[in-house]
């Protein structure tokens, strides 16, 4: 049904498209030229931003590394297999504790807690991922709200040296930050930078890096069988399973994965933030994760990094509008100009701004896609992209 | 069993309060099966308004005036900010409500500060109003509270069973298509749902108002307890959603009163309460994933 609607939709597309500006057949060399400039616009900031910006600012691209990371994780479940969860936040500060805990108290190395934190995560994930077996949509999302508003009190308790642990209210600061070692102070030119300075652009792109392997895997996910598992479970459940789409087994494993995805992401909160605290992973951020999420689009890649973007300065940017007479610079008025904001992007950008992003790019580009060699597929079913379509429609149906 | 007695009474104002916020949220999900991220910023602004207007009319008149102009809000974004996006795509919708309830909050502070407010009671209040039943004290406030709910409530089951808006909005939350096809103007109604859900959550609002004094915050804890009765009793079902607030209100109220006197159970204060109640209501929901009270989903293939 999707597949004719989206051929339909193509055609119709024919008539405006031949008069779009530049016109590639995929797989040509200007095709891959125009990509190769597609991917340089968004490089050369990321490379450039730590060695132009000062510290503060750094580590700020800092946060929205870590929280793409967390986004992309939240994706997997929200976007690409439409089951509502707003607990994610907590699977993030799973990630982040753990990695302060062992390195504070068992003198771990930062980067040695990444694999524990994957399989705690995994398994936590996995145990959430079996009632959401029965329970659906807004009903699903109450289940994990309740996670995402216990946590920060469990990590209070008083009784069984938990509090002692985590550091209760004042959370913890992690005992190493995270050094250059001398041969990447020679690959990344930071010898004559003051310490501080090599060890912010450092950081830096040691998450950088980390978060390139997370996007690139989950990436690989949705491209392949379980990614189409997942999707097909969306998009029509009895549909996946009548097809042979084990149903269980996807959602288990797509909540196992995802919380494995976002507590990789706590861990380098930690690391960027050098501490851990119960209020970066309440229930504020749980929401704001969530709108985040939304604003930057639900089931696309570059959704996660323009929504962690904007996640970590829309509030930032906003907070400092100032129109004298109505209102004054500092006023708490200010936060109805971000509210106002999130109105006008719900009413120009309806599926986020990638997706209004990529509206855009199609009046002026259009790729003609071609039939691989040795392929017995059309040319109406290559075009078809169903993992960016996606809507939250199924999450709440 | 007085103690025990007295938890009990003691419960029964929140659970109002929790059962007509989870009232105006069940009325918001019929209406577009949405979850209004905004009910408890409209909620707050309304007893912001009551609490404006108490300082020139009697705290009663107050609320009415206050319920009056929710309604009317409540009508103007859905007319202006829910209206124009296609019904079954969420995400907009989503970032309405969120924007909505920055908003609201950003205009209370502005208008009426950020500290606290003392919100007085609209019943008696004083040490000695109450009736002693088996030596545990039940007290006016407590009892005015439930009564205006079970009004409310009334007024609600009265409004959606006999009157022709109220046909017309069972209608449209059972089937939009349908109830479009055979004439119903879809629109209207929906934003007749909007305006009683945001009185019902400013009267939430001033119910609860009374305890907890007025700031921009006070509704966002008020709202996660209703959202969990709502769920609780079913999502679509008025009336589970009210049993499903009383007993979320008397297992906090019994947890917090009792944990406190058993050893090793110490760390069960207020807010794990709440924990308690999610535990509760997952292993509900396991059994009977559509609620105590909801429908029971039936798909077509």
């Amino acid at each position: 049904m999707s597949d004719l609607m989206e051929e339909t939709t193509t055609d119709a597309d024919a008539p405006k498209a031949s008069a779009a500006m530049f016109t590639f057949s995929e797989g040509t060399s200007q095709h891959r030229m125009f990509q190769l400039i597609g991917w340089a616009f968004f490089f050369v900031p990321a490379l450039v931003i730590p060695y132009i910006l000062p510290n503060f600012r750094v580590s700020q691209f800092g946060q929205v590394i870590a929280f793409s990371v967390a986004l992309l994780g939240m994706n997997m479940v929200i976007g690409y297999s439409g089951l509502l969860s707003i607990g994610h936040i907590a699977f993030m500060g799973t990630g982040a504790y753990l990695t302060v805990i062992l390195v504070n108290d068992n003198r771990w190395d930062v980067w040695m807690t990444l694999p524990v934190v994957i399989i705690a995560n995994f398994v936590f994930g996995a145990l959430l991922g079996f009632p959401a077996l029965k329970i659906k949509g807004l009903y699903l999302a109450l289940v994990t709200l309740a996670l995402a508003y216990t946590f920060p009190i469990l990590l209070k308790i008083d009784e069984w040296g938990i509090a002692r642990r985590t550091g209760g209210d004042n959370g913890k600061n992690l005992a190493e930050a995270v050094k250059p070692p001398g041969w990447a102070r020679s690959l990344l030119f930071i010898n004559g930078r003051k310490p501080q300075e090599q060890q912010a652009i450092y950081q830096y792109f040691c998450l950088f890096v980390l978060a390139l392997i997370c996007f690139l895997i989950v990436r690989n996910i949705i491209k392949s069988r379980p990614g189409r598992s997942m999707i097909a479970i969306r998009d029509n459940q009895i549909g996946a399973a009548v097809s042979g789409v084990p149903l269980n087994m996807t959602k288990v494993l797509t909540f196992a994965i995802s919380a494995a995805v976002t507590g990789v992401s706590g861990s380098m909160l930690a690391v960027n933030l050098n501490s851990v605290g119960p209020t970066s992973f309440d229930f504020n951020y749980a929401i704001l994760t969530i709108m985040g999420l939304v604003l930057g689009g639900v089931a696309t890649l570059h959704g996660n990094w323009v929504g962690a973007l904007l996640l970590v300065f829309i509030q930032d940017l906003t907070s400092r509008v100032s129109i004298p007479p109505i209102i004054p610079k500092g006023s708490p008025l200010t936060r109805a100009v971000f509210g106002i904001v999130l109105v006008l992007v719900a009413f120009f950008m309806p599926g986020g701004v990638v997706s209004f992003a990529t509206k855009l790019k199609r009046k002026f580009v259009r790729v003609i896609p071609q039939v691989p060699k040795g392929s017995s597929m059309d040319t109406a079913t290559l075009s078809v992209d169903s993992s960016e379509s996606g809507t939250l429609s199924g999450a709440a149906r | 069993m007085q103690l025990f007695l007295q938890r009990v009474f003691d419960s029964m104002n929140n659970g109002a309060s929790y059962a007509v916020v989870a009232i105006a949220l069940v009325l918001i999900f019929k209406a577009t099966t949405l979850v209004n991220f905004a009910q408890a910023n409209m909620a707050m602004f309304g007893s912001y308004l009551a609490w404006w207007f108490h300082g020139t009319v009697p705290i009663w008149i107050a609320i009415f005036l206050a319920m009056a102009l929710s309604a009317v809000g409540g009508a103007l974004i859905e007319r202006v900010l829910i209206r124009p996006f296609d019904p079954s795509d969420h995400l907009p919708v989503v970032l309405i409500t969120f924007g909505v309830a920055a908003i609201l909050e950003a205009t209370a502070g502005r208008f009426w500060g950020l500290e606290f407010h003392k919100f007085e009671s609209p019943f008696p209040a004083q040490p000695d109003d109450y009736i002693g039943i088996g030596g545990a004290r039940l007290r006016y406030e407590t009892l005015g509270t439930l009564l205006a709910m079970g009004l409310m409530v009334a007024a609600v089951f009265l409004i959606l069973n006999r009157t022709k808006i109220g046909l017309a909005f069972r209608a449209v939350s059972s089937n939009v298509e349908s109830a479009r096809l055979v004439g119903v103007r879809t629109g209207r109604t929906l934003q007749f749902g909007w305006a009683l859900a945001a009185a019902l959550g400013t009267l939430g609002g001033t119910l609860v108002a009374k305890q907890t004094n007025l700031e921009p915050a006070f509704m966002a804890k008020l709202v996660i307890f209703a959202f969990a009765a709502a769920v609780l009793g079913g999502l679509d079902s008025i009336g589970g959603s009210v049993i499903a607030a009383f007993i979320v209100a008397i297992i906090q109220s019994l947890l917090v009163g009792y944990a406190q006197s058993i050893p090793g159970l110490g760390w069960l204060k207020s807010n794990f309460a709440l924990v308690v109640a999610f535990v509760l209501i997952l292993v509900v929901l396991l059994f009977k994933p559509a609620g105590l009270y909801g429908t029971k989903r039936v798909e077509r293939v």
